[in-house]
């Protein structure tokens, strides 16, 4: 038996005797409060002040995602070797306290909580709510002074990211809308550029303030034992959708382009929520229909940017001359204990698109290569992550690119998920959705043509590592030893990394400071440095340096030996 | 793209020969599929009774027979499918989708099989509509209802059933077999550049429906006999046996060697 069928009991909960001799795979308690809590579950205001109380409604809502966000990171999925994916689904129930138990227990809420779960996780899900203590549910937020704000009319789900600013910044200079930004804060890392994005937003898009408010929800105590998350896009819109209530706001924005919205399948391995529905149309729909009747104005989520590429997304900041933002946004998937110089991983799937998105759109002046840990157009791939994502990324495009309308339908029976009756007729919202996915297409293409161009001659002399996407494109090129000859001695830097030829072998290494200092030697033969002036990247004192090969150890040919020291631009 | 959870072939036996032949042959497809229905033998056989890929059948036994009646809404009302809200083909595939991922939420066993059987009935009944060179965009729910009455017929709802496991056992494979693929493209591998990346997974997928063949002749037989003795309300313990003996069919032409 492979089923997992897990009993949450949040906040000491009573039990329903229905619920006590079941078979359960695991039962998992659930404690928000006290000294022994296991999830944290505070709001904390741009002032870092802590404020009043938040409606029962809208509270209970927050706890319900903060649980459900608990439960999901508590039970595993199985790892890369449950090759048949027998445990990526779960089975759980949930017991919790809420404060307005008659509103959750109606059966058109439960259901429709139920679907919005199950699209979005995957996973099957049961709810019994029991009536809490007053004090119990209150959250510490008291949005009711409007003027705190200074009487925003929308809510923007920020996460930091690309699209989450695109978002704030086409409400404010376009629509002339008065956003708050409501940010779920998983960890510190995340709060600190979230806060200071904020902060920049402020000064180069004002005069609007940005007022943030940070949902601190969180594990504690222990790590997760699933690390996928997808109910945290369900909390992040119940903390939006909270917060709108507070302030009688009727329009939530979450944005992502509508390329990852979709998040069609890059290879036939990523089937259901496997590849993420954190903004898909169908989970906006689900979740629109669950909040329908939480308050007497209906409540809206809305994806703003749902039929625009990633390209067309950052054009937003382009239009409004702010594109500088681009550089203090974050859209990589590994961010923890990422070095502050590359806080992008580079190779993840948000990596790669948002890396063919700023050269689409042309800015890649605002997203420099040297950002990423890992350049894919030019390193060396390793099997894994990094090889499957970006050679996926490419040949999703291609197959894309070739199919006509139809076909796209039959390649992707996905997008019929897309399909929700409050988008407008279904072959309208149809024409849209293969509209994007061949403008999409055609962009990665011609992103890939350019790095192409832009690489020829590496390509040429064949000295690209062989697992880099360029050649993967490409393809072989002329044997190794026709472009270095056995007896060629090589010491050359290539992207990122430094290509070191010597008796007939080829071998490539990360930029060190050693690497960097060998180079320096190697460019400046006879010539004496001091052991400082090397360790400090300080000019010899005796002899005259061309600055700007210094500057970035680019070194000029040297032609005694045989030795050959040349930049990528040579 | 959002974020994504990628897998990993096993480090067995049985497996790494699926990895060596997509290293070293990938032209190969018959092998490949081969050695991938062997390695995944025992999942095959369990799948035969998924309850998932039964459901999912039985829908498109229902829409065939619905097909033949005057007032196609009412009786798809009837036999469990939704009534179309909207006109559109478009619309109502989508409206049969939703319905069956709620049907198929229950059967948590099934894992991602669960939902590539959904997509292969999607699929089938968009291929279906297009079957004439017909356009899924401006086709309406009478265009699905006529397709479908010209595959109600036992000999043409075997064409059905063919495209639906073919499609189901295409997407079995690539699910399988695409967790290793992008490992083993470039230089010193069999698939040189992502282009040939892209034709083994294009050879690989009509390979698996050309191999779904098997199942059609089967296909119309049982379904000959069993609407008329059933008087078009075939059960889904019918389908069931259908099913399994379908993919039992499948696995078996798969591991054959002589092609």
């Amino acid at each position: 038996m492979t089923e997992t069928h897990v009993l949450v009991v949040c906040d000491g909960a009573p039990l329903p005797a229905s619920l006590r001799n079941q078979n359960w795979t695991r039962q998992i308690p659930v404690t928000s409060r006290g000294a022994a809590a296991d999830l944290n579950l505070r709001v904390q205001n741009l002032r870092g002040t802590v404020l009043g109380t938040i409606n029962d409604r809208a509270a209970d809502l927050v706890h319900i995602g903060a649980y459900v966000y608990a439960a999901d990171q508590a039970v595993s999925r199985g790892g890369p070797a449950d090759v048949y994916g027998q445990r990526w689904r779960r089975t759980f129930t949930l017991c919790l306290p809420v404060s307005d138990r008659a509103y959750w227990d109606r059966d058109q809420v439960r259901s429709a909580l139920a679907a919005v779960l199950h699209f979005v996780t995957d996973d099957t899900w049961d709810f019994h709510f029991t009536e809490a203590a007053p004090s119990l549910q209150q959250l510490q937020l008291d949005l009711h002074d409007r003027e705190i704000l200074g009487t925003p009319d929308a809510v923007v789900l920020f996460s930091g990211g690309a699209d989450s600013l695109c978002t704030a910044v086409e409400a404010v200079v376009h629509q002339r809308a008065r956003p708050v930004l409501v940010s779920h804060r998983p960890a510190p890392h995340i709060d600190a550029r979230q806060t200071a994005l904020a902060r920049l937003l402020k000064e180069r898009v004002g005069p609007w303030d940005f007022p943030p408010l940070s949902f601190w929800i969180h594990r504690r105590g222990s790590d997760a034992a699933d690390t996928s998350q997808r109910s945290r896009a369900f909390l992040f819109a119940c903390i939006g959708t909270a917060v709108a209530v507070e302030l009688n706001i009727s329009t939530v924005l979450l944005g992502d382009n509508g390329i990852v919205s979709l998040n069609l399948p890059i290879s036939a391995q990523l089937v259901g929520a496997l590849a993420s529905r954190s903004t898909h149309p169908k989970f906006l729909h689900l979740f629109n229909a669950f909040i329908g009747d939480l308050t007497a104005t209906p409540i809206s989520v809305i994806n703003p940017l749902g039929t625009r590429t990633r390209a067309e997304v950052l054009g937003i900041l382009t239009q409004a001359h702010c594109s500088e933002l681009l550089a203090e946004t974050n859209s990589c998937s590994h961010t923890r204990g990422r070095p502050s110089a590359t806080p992008h991983c580079g190779y993840c799937s948000q990596c790669v698109d948002r890396r063919f998105g700023s050269i689409a759109a042309g800015l890649e002046d605002m997203d420099l290569p040297e950002q990423y840990g890992t350049d894919i157009f030019i390193s060396d791939l390793p099997e894994g992550e990094a090889r499957t994502v970006a050679e996926s990324y490419v040949r999703f495009a291609r197959r894309v690119h070739e199919a006509g309308d139809d076909e796209l339908f039959d390649l992707f029976p996905q997008l019929f998920d897309c399909i929700v009756p409050s988008a407008g007729p279904p072959d309208r919202v149809a024409s849209e959705l293969v509209a994007m996915l061949h403008r999409h297409a055609a962009g990665v293409l011609d992103v890939t043509s350019r790095m192409v161009v832009r690489h020829s001659s590496d390509l040429a002399q064949g000295t690209l590592p062989p697992s880099s996407l360029l050649r993967m494109v490409v393809g072989p090129t002329e044997p190794p030893p026709l472009v270095h000859p056995a007896d060629e001695l090589v010491f050359r830097q290539e992207g990122q990394r430094w290509a070191v030829r010597f008796a007939g072998q080829t071998r490539y290494f990360n930029q060190t400071k050693g690497i960097r200092v060998l180079a320096r030697l190697l460019a400046h033969p006879g010539q004496d440095f001091h052991a400082l002036d090397l360790a400090q990247d300080r000019p010899p004192e005796d002899g005259p340096v061309d600055q700007a090969q210094l500057a970035r150890f680019l070194p000029a040919d040297v032609s005694d030996d045989g030795l050959s020291l040349t930049s990528p631009a040579d | 793209m959002g974020h994504v959870r990628l897998g990993r072939l096993p480090n067995t036996l049985p497996w790494r020969g699926v990895v060596a032949l997509i290293d070293e042959t990938p032209d190969d497809v018959p092998a490949v599929a081969r050695g991938t229905a062997l390695a995944a033998e025992q999942r095959l056989r369990t799948l035969a009774r998924d309850p998932s890929l039964t459901h999912c059948f039985w829908v498109l036994t229902r829409v065939a027979t619905a097909s033949r009646h005057d007032d196609f809404a009412t009786q798809l009302v009837q036999l469990g499918l939704p009534r179309p809200i909207t006109g559109s083909a478009l619309g109502y595939i989508a409206q049969v989708t939703d319905q069956v991922r709620s049907d198929l939420s229950t059967y948590t066993d099934s894992g991602p099989s669960g939902e590539l059987a959904s997509l292969a009935l999607r699929r089938t009944l968009s291929e279906t509509v297009g079957v004439h060179g017909r356009s899924l965009f401006g086709s309406s729910v009478d265009d699905i209802q006529r397709a479908f009455i010209e595959h109600s017929s036992p000999t043409r709802f075997g064409e059905l059933a063919r495209r639906f496991f073919g499609d189901y056992l295409a997407r079995t494979l690539r699910f399988l077999v695409e967790k290793e693929v992008s490992n083993h493209v470039g230089a010193g591998h069999g698939l040189t550049t992502i282009e040939a990346s892209s034709a083994f997974a294009t050879s690989l997928d009509l390979y698996a429906r050309q191999s779904a063949r098997i199942v059609e002749d089967f296909a119309a037989g049982w379904y000959g006999k069993h609407n008329w003795e059933s008087a078009d309300t075939i059960s889904a313990a019918e389908a069931q046996g259908f099913v399994a003996i379908a993919l039992r069919k499948l696995r078996m032409e798969l591991a054959r060697t002589d092609q």
